[in-house]
């Protein structure tokens, strides 16, 4: 009787330890961009991405899981082979920006835009940009872009958008600045040609920050308010003036980001209807 | 032998009850990224952009002061949320492990950055200070973060040498390495902002001495003086674009 009486003692004992052990949580990471890095693995996928620049069959679509959650969501499709943190980043970013709030709109904000507010970004962004791509980086270094010669309704996004560290106003701008090259109009609001010379306002040529090449008869500037340059300046300006739940470092850089992208105007009415629209 | 399957018993038991208490939640694990901070908070789902608009909470924003009816209420929300946080975390080691969320969630509207980092201790700019020389240079958010912060906390010559110190710092020459120009065809479009996040360390740095000089000069504001050392200071900095705009802030602020 003893000797049961322990028997069965030392079994629940082992048991008990048993199930101790076998549901303790593994600490399995997820595939998130800092594991990819470490291991190469996030590089390798964009190298894998192929070549952009010609008219390349568009990869099998990818629905973002998360849209099922959300009836009546409108979500971009992803190709395969964008990775879930670039998705999830860039899904994150339109989040906050479909957050935001404000107590008044500029009338070119208003033309462009709608009303200030996350509603009015969220739908001009998803009216655009139905489906995004990876972008092979190491073909040229862009963070994102839209090729209308492919799809005007698809914007290609580069692992520099997760790996590079920017303010998330900045990653905001590129991806509106994107947007607005979606639209037909203007022949997607193509760039012009910088002036040559082209100087900034102490005088001194206006270099590519990435080459140090200067920017004049370069095509990276707009003749008019409302192109890419012009209607993503007016975005982050109106966050920066009427914003009312956003941080003071929002505020802040919306307005850095802004007040840099007023250079790439280059026609004197274009950047007069900003200055009347957004900064007097 | 019934002692020793008493102990067998209580070790078990104690390693059930040590597991219960330890046991990650049901939604974040230690290498899950974290969900704006409002959302957590408010338990419900991470917000996503492709919500029915009319039905999301706000995912991170501050909001109106307390009380204000109407659409900014769940931001309203968030601020009473993140203010009794800022009461719960105020060491200097609660403070960096409250950056160190922030910086990770890459959530710049989360309302914290508004309240909890006020009035910092000199223990806790020590601490800030260490971190930012921790970061690595290409860390470019998360470097002007911390400046941005320290700037809200300016009061003595050692948090005034450390602001001179970023404004008239090495430039970062890629975002992808701050060692090396970028090794590429010339293109006008894709460099948009890439200059203001090189520098922007910096360039927050200069924005606090700007706001400094908004006020005013003269007895009235005792740092102007030392916010034009350091314009001072970054006018000679290697950046163009931070020598450019400590030269445009001088030339708005500086006495005839």
């Amino acid at each position: 009787m003893k000797g049961k009486v322990v028997t069965g003692l030392i079994a629940l004992a082992l048991a008990a330890l048993f199930t101790a052990v076998a549901h303790k949580r593994p600490y399995a990471p997820p595939a998130d961009l800092r594991d990819a890095m470490s291991d190469g693995s996030a590089l390798a996928d964009l190298r894998s991405a192929g070549p952009v620049s010609a008219p390349a069959p568009v990869p099998a679509a990818a629905p973002v899981p998360v849209d099922n959650q959300f009836p009546g969501a409108v979500a971009p499709a992803f190709d395969k082979d964008v990775p879930a943190d670039l998705q999830r980043q860039l899904g994150l970013d339109l989040a906050f920006v479909g957050t935001l709030s404000g107590k008044n709109t500029s009338p070119l904000h208003n033309q462009i835009f709608g009303q200030m507010g996350g509603p009015s970004y969220l739908r001009f962004f998803s009216d655009r940009i139905k489906m995004v791509g990876l972008y092979d980086w190491d073909k040229k270094p862009v963070v994102a872009c839209v090729i209308p010669a492919i799809s005007p309704a698809k914007m290609w996004l580069s692992g520099s958008y997760i790996k590079t560290s920017q303010p998330q106003i900045a990653r905001i701008m590129i991806v509106f600045h994107e947007s607005r090259h979606s639209d037909p109009e203007n022949e997607n609001w193509r760039h012009v040609n910088c002036p040559d010379p082209f100087r900034d306002a102490n005088g001194k040529d206006m270099l590519s920050i990435l080459t140090g090449v200067p920017l004049a008869g370069k095509p990276g500037c707009d003749a008019s308010p409302l192109g890419s340059y012009g209607s993503s300046l007016i975005m982050l300006k109106n966050i920066q003036r009427y914003c009312t739940n956003c941080t003071e470092k929002v505020r802040m850089d919306a307005g850095l980001y802004a007040d840099d992208q007023l250079a790439r105007i280059t026609d004197s009415n274009a950047r007069n209807a900003i200055r009347n629209d957004v900064y007097k | 032998m019934i002692k020793a399957a008493l102990l067998i018993l209580v070790l078990a038991a104690a390693g059930l009850f040590f597991w219960r208490a330890n046991r990650p939640g049901p939604e974040n694990g230690p290498s899950d990224p974290l969900p704006p901070i409002a959302a957590r908070r408010s338990n419900a789902p991470a917000a996503l952009p492709w919500v029915d608009p009319s039905k999301q909470q706000a995912s991170a924003p501050a909001g109106k002061a307390a009380g204000q009816p109407g659409p900014d209420a769940g931001n309203s929300a968030a601020r009473q949320a993140a203010l009794s946080t800022v009461r719960a975390a105020d060491t200097p080691a609660q403070k960096l492990a409250l950056l160190d969320e922030i910086l990770l969630s890459r959530n710049d509207n989360d309302p914290r950055l508004d309240t909890a980092f006020n009035d910092l201790s000199p223990q806790t700019k020590r601490l800030f200070r260490a971190k930012f020389r921790q970061l690595p240079d290409e860390k470019r958010n998360e470097l002007g973060t911390v400046v941005y912060l320290l700037g809200r906390n300016l009061k003595t010559e050692e948090d005034w040498a450390f602001m001179r110190e970023v404004a008239a710092a090495p430039p970062c020459l890629s975002l992808q390495d701050c060692s090396m120009q970028a090794k590429t065809e010339p293109d006008a479009h894709v460099s948009a902002g890439v200059e203001i996040t090189l520098s922007y360390p910096a360039v927050m740095a200069l924005k606090r001495a700007e706001r400094i000089l908004q006020a005013g000069p003269g007895s009235g504001n005792p740092d102007a003086a030392q916010a034009l050392q350091l314009i001072a200071a970054a006018k000679n900095s290697p950046s163009k674009t931070v020598a450019d705009l400590a030269a445009n802030i001088e030339r708005r602020y500086s006495r005839p």
